[in-house]
């Protein structure tokens, strides 16, 4: 980790956010309405601080003589990733008004910024572009990729809430069926998306971070099932499964149109940097495996009897596909390798 | 082929557009109906939207299994790799999954599956499109779901013109029908957005087709021309050269690098030749090619092809020092009638010892007639040569690299359909997703002196804030206490 400027604004726009989860959080468990201005504020700050801290990132480039848009690396794009989700949940909770699902959103962007800070293999510091990465549609692109994987990732957590709501549904007593819902729906997508996404640092850290991901999907179930109808009560102040399926199916199609224009990006940029609008790269690949689960998700509200559950589980898959895609294809070879730095 | 002593009419929700309601309302008998083309297994089997799912997920989770198996080796290369699964992989092609005859039938059955979805929805979206004659029928606006219903103590009269200016702020024209005692105001926009979810359809056919036309009408190669020089001739993937309509010359070939031996920018100067005249001179960088009657020239690679101007410093065991300039191939005398002294070639990196040695010259000599074998200097180590051990030494000081420059060489006949294929998804898309076609019909019926007021809205989009539009209207209107 080096000490500039902009990591330094950066981490602490991450605090920020970590601070906007907890205020949203309390709001939410403690039914504090009062307290949803003071998060909403807290959030609007982490973002605009994520934001100066690209910002100063982008002209400190151009000071060390090596000017570029900071999204070439692992560290840049996952901060993006930060503001894009900040943004579109700020952007979602203003439209659709709900408040409480800021207590999920916001604290993601603060993880996702302490990954970047402390994961060994993600430097902060500033490199010079390779003359491949120079062009205007590589900022299209990555610009669209990451709206369209923020706007997954909040699809993602409303599902969770989705099935977190069916699972606890009306019923007093959790039961066994339940439980192993919650298993596959919590502690499986945890272990695996951490597992991915520190397998580029060492075999070893992906496995701790596996079993760290198992663990707290275990202890979110265990203070679910002891607590009963608490949990239950807390799920009321979200909107109701129709409407949450709804707001679901409304993120994901904003999410869809802008994987589709960052794919279209990628494949213009692809195909004026070296003649190829698709070489079925692994990346390239992934991307498209993301794209074509969100489009099966799409088709199959069309169906009947495909209801709103289903839909939830589809949207944790293709989730899922997006954190391959970000994380996994560094591990199987290609071009588009963010491990190197 | 209906009877008239039967009406069946088939009214197609929205909400279930997989399947039709068969609605009997008189006759006797049901007499059997001859298969329509339409009803027929086949199309509906093709029609249906749970084929397009099964598919794109069949088609997503064989993609899944090409990256982890790695594509374009030879045969070989699994059976050793992958003892227990590699003829598996091979007899089912997998190892070129992407352009397998399995892969490429799931995308052809999309495709099917697509343009008989199309075709089978199409006319009832034309036909709420374009109504023609008939117009909107109140009575489906009255049954929306989305409606408010209540009373007011404005007289109808007033209540109707207040409505009429209401639905006029909107997009589209607002009409007002009156019937029996009730008046209809209606107003809808947006009925073309239905088309959206064409456009995307036909979209994805596009993109299919340019990709198909290019695999089978393009090309991609390299070529490897050293400055000052030019060819016609690329090699492509399958190892067989194909000679290009033109001829391309490398003029000159830059590169720059970081502070930290980095490459930061990659140039060659091209200049192109057809039958004989000079077509077209361009600079082209890593991101910005050269492109003519359909050829793509691509800044790739480059290397180390030679040197020239090669300065070297002769020193006879006499002491006599000499400089000259040459290049590969030339012979000089060597003063003091040591013979004659030649640099034959030169190479970047040279092995030898386990060690490599950079930027190294082959050399020999010629004394009394007999030349011998080659030896080596390496640039810029002065003294080098003195382990010869020979009448004289030579120390090469500078020279001048003649690089090449790698062009990646692209035809692609099926990109412009690609591209329309691109602009059109994105289209498609922002329209089917984010547009809608609305109607709003307020009935109004005389109560009293007052009336009573019903409000209703048709969405083609679910949309959460459906409900409170029509209650934002309600309150417009002076509706008070809605549920």
């Amino acid at each position: 980790m080096d000490n500039s400027i902009n990591t330094l604004i950066i981490s602490v726009s991450g605090y920020i956010f970590g601070l906007a989860g907890l205020i949203y959080l309390a709001a939410w468990v403690f039914k504090k309405q009062g307290l949803y201005t003071p998060a909403l504020i807290t959030a609007i700050t982490g973002s605009l601080t994520n934001a100066a801290g690209i910002g100063i990132r982008w002209h400190e480039s151009y000071k060390m003589g090596m000017g570029h848009a900071p999204l070439s690396n692992m560290y840049e794009s996952l901060v993006f990733f930060s503001f894009a989700l900040s943004v579109v949940y700020l952007i979602y909770e203003n439209r659709m008004k709900i408040r409480t699902f800021g207590a999920i959103a916001l604290p993601m962007c603060f993880f996702i910024i302490m990954y970047a800070e402390l994961a060994p293999n993600v430097s902060g510091e500033i490199k010079p572009l390779l003359p491949a990465l120079k062009s205007d549609w590589l900022i299209a692109h990555v610009i669209s990729c990451f709206i369209g994987y923020a706007a997954f990732a909040i699809a993602f957590g409303l599902s969770i809430i989705y099935l977190m709501k069916t699972s606890t549904g009306t019923v007093e007593n959790i039961n066994a069926g339940a439980i192993i819902r919650m298993f596959l729906f919590l502690c499986v997508p945890l272990s695996l998306g951490l597992f991915l996404a520190f397998r580029t640092t060492s075999l070893e850290a992906a496995l701790k971070a596996a079993w760290a991901g198992f663990g707290t999907g275990v202890i979110i179930i265990f203070i679910v099932k002891i607590s009963g109808s608490k949990i239950i009560e807390m799920l009321s102040g979200l909107p109701d499964l129709k409407n949450l399926d709804v707001l679901t199916y409304r993120v994901i199609a904003f999410g869809f149109l802008f994987l589709t224009a960052g794919i279209i990006t990628g494949s213009v940029w692809a195909n004026s940097a070296w003649g190829s609008y698709w070489s079925w790269d692994p990346k390239e690949t992934w991307s498209l495996i993301t794209w074509l689960v969100y489009a099966a998700l799409i088709h199959t509200r069309l169906m009947a009897g495909w209801a709103g559950e289903r839909i939830a589980w589809l949207s944790i898959l293709g989730f899922m596909a997006v954190i391959f895609t970000y994380f996994g294809v560094n591990l199987l070879q290609g071009m588009h390798s963010y491990s190197v730095g | 082929m209906i009877s008239d002593s039967e009406i069946l009419s088939v009214h197609t929700c929205h909400e279930m557009p997989d399947r039709r309601i068969f609605k009997k309302i008189q006759g006797p008998y049901l007499m059997s109906q001859p298969l329509k083309s339409r009803d027929s297994f086949i199309w509906r089997a093709f029609a249906s939207i749970r084929l397009s799912v099964v598919v794109l997920f069949l088609l997503a989770a064989s993609s899944v299994s090409g990256t982890f198996i790695p594509q374009g080796n030879p045969a070989e290369f699994y059976l050793y790799k992958y003892p227990a699964a590699g003829k598996f992989i091979t007899s089912l092609d997998m190892h070129h999954l992407y352009s397998s005859w399995w892969f490429r039938g799931l995308l052809l059955l999309l495709c099917v599956n697509i343009t008989v979805c199309s075709i089978d929805r199409l006319s009832r979206t034309w036909k709420i499109i374009f109504p023609g004659r008939k117009g909107v029928n109140p009575e489906r606006i009255r049954k929306a779901r989305d409606s408010i219903t209540f009373e007011s103590a404005t007289s109808k009269e007033d209540m109707v013109r207040a409505a009429e200016i209401l639905l006029a702020t909107g997009k589209g024209k607002s009409e007002a029908k009156h019937i029996e005692e009730e008046a209809f105001i209606f107003t809808e926009s947006g009925r073309w957005t239905r088309l959206g979810v064409y456009i995307v359809h036909i979209s994805v056919l596009l993109l299919l087709a340019g990709g198909l036309i290019g695999s089978v009408y393009g090309f991609r190669g390299t070529m490897n021309i050293p400055e000052g020089k030019e060819a016609s001739d690329i090699m492509t993937g399958s190892g067989k050269p194909v000679t290009l309509p033109v001829a391309v010359k490398c003029d000159d070939f830059d590169v720059s690098f970081y502070e930290s031996g980095m490459p930061k920018e990659f140039r060659s100067k091209l200049t192109l030749t057809e039958n004989g005249r000079e077509v077209l001179k361009k600079d082209i960088l890593v991101n910005s090619p050269l492109r003519y009657k359909g050829l793509s020239f691509f800044q790739s690679s480059y290397g180390v092809e030679g040197a020239t101007d090669i300065r070297i410093e002769i020193v006879t065991k006499n002491g006599e020092k000499s400089e000259r300039e040459i290049k590969i191939g030339d012979t000089v005398e060597v003063p003091g009638n040591f013979g004659y002294f030649t640099v034959s070639g030169f190479e970047e990196n040279f092995h030898v010892k386990g060690h490599t040695l950079k930027e190294v010259f082959a050399c020999f000599m010629i004394n009394e007639g007999k030349p011998s074998d080659v030896f080596i200097i390496p640039a810029g180590m002065p003294g080098f040569d003195k382990m010869r051990g020979g009448n004289f030494y030579v120390n090469i000081k500078n020279y001048k690299k003649i690089w090449y420059t790698g062009l990646q060489v692209t035809k692609d006949p099926g990109v412009p359909l690609v591209y329309t294929g691109f602009i059109l998804m994105i289209a498609g898309c922002i329209v089917s997703f984010f547009m809608a076609h609305r109607q709003f019909g307020i009935f109004v019926r005389q109560a009293g002196s007052g009336c009573v007021v019903r409000i209703c809205g048709v969405s083609s989009r679910k949309n959460p804030l459906f409900e409170e539009i029509i209650k934002s209207m309600a309150e417009k209107l002076g509706g008070k206490n809605l549920e």
